[in-house]
């Protein structure tokens, strides 16, 4: 029987990708959204083909129908839908980050874990086929030990240089109480740290970041480099920015036998290329472009996570390390100081 | 006239490069070469067709055919030496890195204005034509203010796990003290800084270190990431190691407007073509070319003669070392302390 999924909040993210990704997964059926708005969430659940439109979260909760809750609403309200939507019993995939503080991130994955349902993060690069086969070469040590992995995502628009303030709903990512005291770092620095760990499978134990912003007079920035210390020994680094209109947004892990690089395979559609490079793999895997590609695998990961009581791609726990790192990121870059990350224990 | 140059040390670095870069440079000669061991100055002497050898530095100075010499010894000789040869009268092409510490790099500077000889550093990435283009595509705009740059310039040998450090007449480059506080980044990673420097063409005000090394187990490092805050608000990163055998030795400029990248133009062992990759609203275009093992280095003792000649500075003054030196400092103050470390540029 398909998957009844719902999603919280109707914006530009839900509208280009996760309604269009659960309408073409596979076994998966689009049966409300939500809004604050109920006009908003006609038009949108009409666009969508979804059967129901609801602007009280509590009556979509009651909709027997509804099996998951995708969690697209401003950062700073992952945490209080997701558990209101676990009590209901409902599984949920959140949209990364998964939440602003580290109490609301232990908090979602208890309530999870407490009502029995799935919490999965949307972490969506963890579907490219790219990053799946570089996870495993080099889980199998095809590169030997591993000292460096080089993440980008950065974009922008030509001649505009510090992008202009957002208007109207999307008004929440300029607002630091809402989408979490950092802007790049949080709209593409977070997957870029989330598909490093899960490359190298290995937990960031350290974080220095410099950034334009976490200042006084600029609390959000636009730009901003971070260098990892991971558990194993590896040296990371992540670039990110919304004033890089020419960015290359790839990834390069190093290791004492040879590389692993991805072209242009952080980003949205599921695209770019992957070489080997090594002692014993020299391999080279291009990835055609499709838009919805990374987002549709999710959907349908998560659904075989519920129906095989298995854990999802990118868990609750997952989530939480990245607000870790994140909250340190923020912490580095405002005081200059590089930071411990200690991982709770849940 | 040729120039007449002197070489201090007998190094591998000097048998490579530099004594051969001089002997195939327009207008230049080899005169005299330097070492503590006769035997060893004879040697190199014969092989690279100098005409004298010194185990005594002051006869190497004393020598009239002696217009400049190039520096080659330990890191923390670099001072002692410079200064000794500009009082000889001799300008001086030390290599990189310039001093191990801000006091010797000042001493340097002042010792070569007050006895009116040149003084340059070994920064010969800022011959490659590819390095040169770059810095006059964005010093004229063409893509934009600076918002963000990388560069990469590192080594390693497959299956080997950390590079052993050096015995013999190089084991200095394993001495905290004579190498500098650093391994890598005196290596490999102050040509990085510099690089970024000459490319974006602003100072660098704050270092933001994570390396391998800096701790009472491990003094020198192997592995070295920083991150680097430039004058103009630009957030680079630099990337120097021994222990990444399949290194892109590489770099990106990103502007507001476009982007630069060159690949394989920061190695300073040349083994494939460089390739310029230029994207701006002007239009894209891609150039490659080959850049031959000594081309730098020929370039470098051709630019420091045309200095001489022409009483200009060379393409890396003793003020470009200085600065470097500062950056170095400050990476491995943050590197041992754990934070970020803001340069406030020594005026001179």
């Amino acid at each position: 029987m398909a998957l009844g999924w719902a999603i919280i909040s109707t914006g530009l993210h839900p509208e280009h990708k996760i309604a269009p990704a659960i309408n073409a997964a596979q076994e998966s059926e689009l049966v409300a959204v939500y809004s604050r708005d109920r006009s908003r969430a006609e038009e949108f659940a009409q666009r969508h083909g979804a059967q129901r439109a609801y602007d009280s979260l509590d009556d979509l909760l009651k909709d027997s129908r509804i099996d998951a809750i995708f969690v697209c609403s401003p950062n700073a309200l992952h945490s209080e839908q997701t558990m209101q939507a676990a009590q209901a019993g409902k599984h949920v995939l959140s949209e990364k980050p998964m939440a602003t503080t580290l109490a609301d991130s232990v908090a979602m994955v208890r309530a999870c874990r407490e009502a029995g349902v799935k919490l999965g993060v949307g972490f969506n690069l963890r579907q490219h086929p790219g990053h799946i086969k570089a996870r495993y070469l080099i889980a199998q040590g095809a590169l030997g030990r591993v000292t460096l992995a080089q993440g980008q995502w950065g974009f922008g628009v030509r001649g505009q240089g510090p992008p202009p303030p957002r208007t109207g709903l999307r008004q929440w990512w300029d607002q630091p109480e809402l989408i979490g005291d950092a802007s790049t770092m949080m709209g593409t620095g977070v997957h870029v740290v989330d598909i490093l760990r899960f490359m190298l499978g290995q937990e960031v134990t350290e974080v220095a970041a410099i950034s334009d912003g976490q200042t006084p007079d600029q609390p959000l920035e636009q730009l901003a480099a971070i260098s990892l210390r991971f558990s194993g020994g590896t040296i990371g680094t992540v670039c990110c920015g919304r004033m890089l209109p020419d960015s290359k947004n790839d990834f390069t892990i190093y290791g004492t036998d040879g590389r692993i690089s991805g072209r242009s395979t952080l980003w949205e559609a599921q695209q770019g290329r992957v070489e080997m490079v090594s002692e014993t793999v020299n391999h080279i895997e291009v990835c055609p472009n499709d838009f919805l590609g990374n987002y549709t695998a999710e959907i349908e990961d998560f659904q075989q996570a519920i129906e095989s009581d298995t854990e999802p791609a990118a868990t609750g726990v997952d989530g939480l390390r990245v607000v870790e790192v994140t909250l340190a990121m923020i912490e580095s870059a405002r005081s200059g100081r590089t930071v411990k990350v200690k991982p709770v224990e849940i | 006239m040729a120039l007449g140059w002197g070489i201090i040390s007998t190094g591998r670095h000097v048998d490579g490069r530099i004594a051969p870069a001089i002997n195939a440079a327009p207008e230049a000669e080899l005169i005299g070469i330097y070492s503590r061991s006769q035997e060893r100055a004879e040697t190199y002497a014969k092989k690279h067709n100098a005409k004298a050898a010194y185990d005594q530095l002051d006869n190497l100075l004393n020598d009239s055919r002696v217009d400049a010499v190039f520096i080659s010894s330990p890191n923390s000789l670099h001072s002692r030496h410079t200064i000794q040869s500009a009082r000889a009268g001799k300008h001086v092409l030390t290599e990189k890195t310039m001093a191990t510490n801000l006091e010797d790099a000042i001493h340097m500077i002042h010792a070569c204005r007050e006895n009116d000889v040149k003084l340059g550093v070994g920064f010969h990435l800022r011959q490659h034509p590819f390095h040169i283009k770059a810095s006059k595509l964005i010093a004229e705009g063409t893509i934009g203010p600076i918002v963000m740059a990388h560069a990469q310039l590192s080594y390693g040998k497959r299956g080997q796990v950390r590079e052993p450090w050096r015995s013999g007449l190089s084991e200095w480059w394993t001495e905290a003290d004579l190498v500098g506080g650093a391994f890598a980044m005196m290596a490999n990673g102050v040509h990085m800084v510099d690089l970024l420097r000459f490319l974006i063409g602003e100072d660098v005000v704050e270092v933001s270190a994570m390396t391998d090394g800096q701790m009472e187990t491990q003094p020198l490092e192997q592995l070295a990431q920083l991150s680097l805050r430039f004058a103009g608000g630009a957030i680079t990163n630099v990337v120097c190691s021994r222990r990444i055998p399949d290194s892109r030795n590489d770099f990106t400029v990103y502007g507001v407007n476009g982007r630069i990248v060159g690949t394989n133009t920061t190695t300073i062992i040349p083994d494939s073509p460089s390739l310029l990759e230029v994207l701006s609203d002007s239009g894209d275009y891609t150039e490659e070319q080959g850049v031959g093992a000594l081309s730098n280095y020929i370039a470098e003792m051709e630019d420091f003669r045309q200095a001489i000649e022409q009483d200009r500075e060379p393409s890396a003054s003793g003020i470009d070392g200085l600065r470097v030196v500062e950056v170095t400092q400050a990476m491995v103050e943050s590197a041992w302390n754990k934070r970020s470390v803001r340069i406030d540029p020594i005026k001179i």
